[in-house]
């Protein structure tokens, strides 16, 4: 079977990949699979995202009607985002940001970083965002009666209050 | 100085080979790859190597002959896509190979670290140090509700891609694969085989890695990963108990063939030498193989048959059957 990427190399790579439930099937060659470290195209979860929102046949009436939207920084416009799911630059997040909240919400399953933050970024910012996040596993732990680990957690909070 | 990660004792343990987290970050001030140019390509690398070296080794790449970045590309140290980028780049490396940073790869900074074994939490570790150290001086594209901007918005937020490399040979023989990856897509985790060039993965070796990369803290990621890779361990050693009990003869006669070839064929294609290697793995670690077990690791092995090593070891360039030759002649050394 040929590659579903290129249409030119022998498929020798079977990839599959589940976000939200949904899932893909593909079969690439080998050289397809090495060239993205992500294993599943930007453009699969894209059109995925797209037809789950029933908007599959729009994708050519969609690229009939351009999205204007560009960014004044890079000049990277969101067609050309949307045909290679690349981004042109930092201010790209802040031009389509609103589009872009959807995309995440599709392949990330999440639209909210949870990770670590560059120390420069400010404490105050970091400590804001530990404090949600405790406070929702504090509400999961409570719920689940999981008490001990809801006590260390009420503990973490007020000791991360305290700093503010 | 550290062993390179390939030549440790715990490459050959258990089921996985390595441990691997890629952290993908980028610059405030230059545009990402795909609208960069050519000056601020070269700008960005130096500004960036300028600040890490002393740290680390310097690689030029615009000196290395196409086997010698091909032999990169098996030890792990690059990426393909990295050597196809056409633009000024950069890569720094650790003399043990454990820690590598790529300049202007999709991303601009690409810091990646592999440890031996089952080891992620290690590899996180020292990546985690690599990406603070960087961020003294260099001001990274961070958001704070998307976190670090990436090119590609499959890697925005922790911009963390955690993977073992892990060795299925049981697994994937007896069909039962296809399970696992049945499985494990729905936990947001990959498996793909690697190294293949026919119709199945070369020597059985899969790489299981997280697919999300936002809404969960890094450590989480990795947790979740390590979960279900456990998982999978624990299926491909079960079927091997079940075997050995089942079918003992079997396996011990495929095993010994496989390390009688090695030891005395004449020529061998990467192909066969990849299957046999992984039975004689196998093998070892099952303590079926009675024999002396070489000075390297199979993984070692493995790398060092590969094309562009082959090469860059003859000195010189080799026709498909001075290669196939070299390699049954480099494992016969190796095996005898
Ligand atoms: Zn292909
Ligand atoms: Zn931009």
């Amino acid at each position: 079977m040929l590659c579903e990427k290129c249409h030119q190399r022998q498929a020798n790579v079977f990839v599959q990949t589940s976000i939200n439930g949904q899932t893909s099937k593909m079969h690439i060659c080998q050289e397809c699979a090495e060239q993205v470290d992500t294993p599943v195209s930007f453009e699969q979860f894209f059109q995925g995202m797209l037809s789950t929102m029933g908007m599959a046949q729009s994708v050519a009436a969609a690229k009939k009607k351009p999205n204007p939207s560009e960014c004044l920084v890079c000049g990277q416009t969101y067609d050309a985002f949307k045909r290679s799911g690349r981004l042109g630059c930092a201010n790209c997040y802040d031009a389509f940001r609103t589009d872009l909240e959807q995309v995440f919400r599709s392949i990330q399953g999440s639209t909210r970083h949870e990770g670590k933050f560059p120390q420069k970024v400010e404490g105050a910012l970091k400590t804001q965002r530990s404090l949600s996040r405790l406070k929702l596993l504090l509400a999961k732990a409570i719920e689940e009666e999981k008490f001990e680990e809801a006590a260390k957690l009420r503990d973490a909070i007020k000791e991360l209050e305290g700093r503010k | 100085m550290n062993k390179f990660w390939y030549a440790d004792e715990k490459v050959d343990t258990t089921p996985i080979i390595s441990s691997r987290i890629r952290l993908a970050r980028n610059l405030k001030k230059y545009p990402f790859m795909c609208r960069i140019s050519q000056e601020q390509s070269t700008k960005m690398v130096e500004e960036t190597t300028e600040r890490l070296k002393g740290r680390f080794d310097l690689i030029d790449l615009a000196k290395m002959s196409e086997p010698e970045k091909r032999h990169l590309l098996e030890r792990h140290i690059v990426s393909p896509e990295f050597l196809k980028i056409d633009m000024p780049k950069g890569l720094l490396v650790q003399p043990d190979e454990r820690i590598s940073i790529m300049l202007n790869e999709e991303d601009h900074v690409r810091i990646q670290t592999i440890y031996p074994g089952e080891d992620m939490d290690g590899a996180w570790d020292v990546a985690n140090k690599v990406d603070d150290l960087l961020e003294e001086t260099l001001e990274y594209a961070f958001d704070k509700d998307y976190g670090y901007l990436t090119s590609c918005p499959t890697n925005t937020g922790t911009g963390l891609r955690a993977s073992f490399m892990i060795h299925l040979p049981m697994l994937e023989k007896t069909g039962h694969i296809k399970n696992v990856l049945n499985t494990v897509t729905k936990f947001g985790v990959t498996l793909r085989g690697i190294h293949g060039e026919g119709t199945e993965p070369l020597g059985h070796i899969f790489q299981v890695s997280n697919q999300v990369t936002m809404g969960k803290p890094e450590t989480e990621i990795i947790g979740a990963l390590k979960n279900v890779t456990a998982q999978i361990m624990q299926s491909e050693n079960e079927l091997r108990r079940k075997f050995f009990k089942e079918k003992k003869l079997d396996m011990v006669d495929r095993i010994y063939r496989s390390y009688g070839t090695l030891k005395h064929a004449r020529t061998m294609s990467g192909k066969e030498a990849m299957e046999l290697l992984s039975s004689v793995r196998l093998g070892y670690m099952l303590k079926i193989l009675d024999e002396p077990k070489p000075n390297l690791t199979i993984y070692q092995i493995m790398m060092n048959i590969q094309r562009g090593s082959l090469i860059v070891a003859a000195k010189k360039d080799l026709t498909d059957l001075e290669r196939d030759t070299a390699r049954a002649d480099y494992l016969r050394g190796v095996f005898s």
